[in-house]
């Protein structure tokens, strides 16, 4: 199937769409790869969507089929919203508040239904000041972190955060920002807290951040999260922007600040691509209208790297580390990060360095 | 039984297709609720005594509260052993 079938189903029900769903007719075999590789894609929830609105032609029997693929699926989403407020009430606990990100939080705020909106992990955002505490509490209560920290004291100064995985491995992604690398280091923590928006699972209130900010997010996570933006996470930028709304003054005052003007104006060009959604629409107009340059554009292509993509975003990234100490700490961590981290991920100082090195020399 | 049941406080649950999944804190498997079942959690989304669940899903279906009863109870049980129900004392 092609890539505008996949958007079809990522763009179902949204308003102003020009791309559809594959509409079928599908032999059992065919159906049954489409729903797989649509949940892995997480659409499942889309999928089934446009099965239900007749977007899709399936017999009776397959879309007993899909309904329980669809059911498989959000078994497991009800333990990942279960570990969400285990974790909101182990950090509250201990007096971290927390600003759930991504998922769940775009499941339950910014669709009609959040059975649409499928996820797969749990993202929280702490305070920085908050960091060390929130892991402490979660590594008392049995979770381990996934990978070492970099260097003592890296995470809490400079990582997006960290990732713990619980006993039952699921992971719980912990942020401190919203994006590694120079983006990241540019965003305003303040103002991620500034305001928010609160949904309620098993009877809990649980925050997640305001529109703007969960609009800002998809836009760094389509441009920087991957080499090819995720359509469940272009629809969520696409949902934000033609369902909920979006304060067009308060993005452009955001994303000024932050200097995310060609992330926010390649996310928003790829979803109206993929999804064909009207030019003249007022985000579509608004983003067109925000400024790249040629070093916005190497700064970008950072984050496609594979292979070294964090050593390549972290270089980047070192002219904007504020302050020389901080700088100076944030170089040391990268040329000699500690051997436990080192271990594991299968490497040595020597071979780190000597590929440090080629990301240096390597052209853009 | 003279209490009002209302859906366990931490539980967590969703809608697919004409199914509720429901997880009971600390569960790992989703009961899947369907048909009746399926009313009767839509039902339990604010506090109500047994009988006026029965009377509810009774008019929904067209039936007589008597032919329902013994399944409605049954079905209060199994939810309670899942860990799926509550009970307010409002």
């Amino acid at each position: 199937m092609n890539d505008s079938r996949w958007a079809g189903i990522a763009a179902h029900g949204l308003p102003g769409a020009t791309v559809r769903p594959p509409t079928g007719p599908f032999d059992d075999t065919e159906l049954a790869e489409l729903a797989d590789r649509a949940g892995r894609r997480r659409l499942g929830g889309l999928l089934l969507a446009a099965a239900e609105a007749g977007a899709i032609a399936v017999t009776d029997q397959q879309y007993a089929d899909l309904l329980d693929r669809r059911c498989a699926a959000v078994a497991v989403e009800l333990r990942l919203e279960q570990a969400l407020v285990e974790t909101a009430v182990l950090l509250d606990g201990v007096g971290v508040p927390i600003r759930v990100l991504k998922g769940p939080a775009a499941a339950h705020l910014d669709y009609a239904d959040p059975g649409l909106r499928s996820y797969a992990d749990v993202d929280v955002l702490v305070r920085v000041r908050d960091l060390d505490i929130a892991l402490g509490a979660l590594l008392a209560a049995g979770h381990a972190r996934r990978f070492p920290e970099l260097r003592p004291g890296f995470d809490r100064r400079f990582a997006k955060g960290v990732c713990v995985v619980r006993r039952d491995g699921f992971e719980i992604d912990v942020h401190r920002t919203l994006v590694g690398g120079v983006y990241g280091l540019a965003i305003d923590l303040f103002e991620l807290w500034a305001e928010s928006e609160a949904f309620t699972v098993a009877g809990r209130r649980l925050d997640a951040l305001g529109t703007t900010n969960r609009f800002l997010h998809a836009a760094l996570h389509a441009t920087l999260g991957s080499r090819v933006p995720p359509l469940h996470t272009l629809r969520d930028l696409s949902q934000l922007a033609c369902v909920v709304g979006v304060d067009l003054d308060a993005l452009d005052h955001r994303v000024s600040a932050w200097g995310a003007a060609p992330v926010v104006r390649q996310a928003v060009g790829a979803a109206w691509t993929t999804f064909g959604l009207p030019r003249e629409h007022p985000v579509a107009r608004w983003a067109s209208g925000l400024a790249t340059t040629d070093a916005d554009r190497r700064t970008m292509a950072a984050y496609r790297r594979t292979g070294e993509r964090f050593a390549a975003t972290s270089l980047a990234a070192l002219g904007r580390v504020p302050g020389w100490a901080d700088r100076a700490r944030f170089a040391w961590a990268l040329a000699f990060p500690s051997r436990s981290y080192l271990r594991a991920q299968g490497s040595d100082r020597r071979s780190r360095l000597r590929r440090a090195l080629g990301v240096v020399r390597r052209p853009h | 039984m003279d209490g009002e049941l209302q859906r366990a406080p931490g539980a967590v649950w969703r809608r697919v297709g004409d199914r509720f999944l429901a997880l009971a804190p600390g569960r790992t498997e989703p009961a899947v609720l369907r048909g009746v079942a399926a009313a009767a959690w839509h039902e339990l989304g604010e506090p109500v005594s047994v009988r006026d669940l029965v009377g509810r899903l009774a008019g929904r279906y067209d039936v007589a509260p008597d032919d329902v009863e013994r399944d409605v109870v049954d079905f209060v049980a199994g939810l309670r052993e899942a860990g799926l129900l509550g009970e307010s004392s409002s």
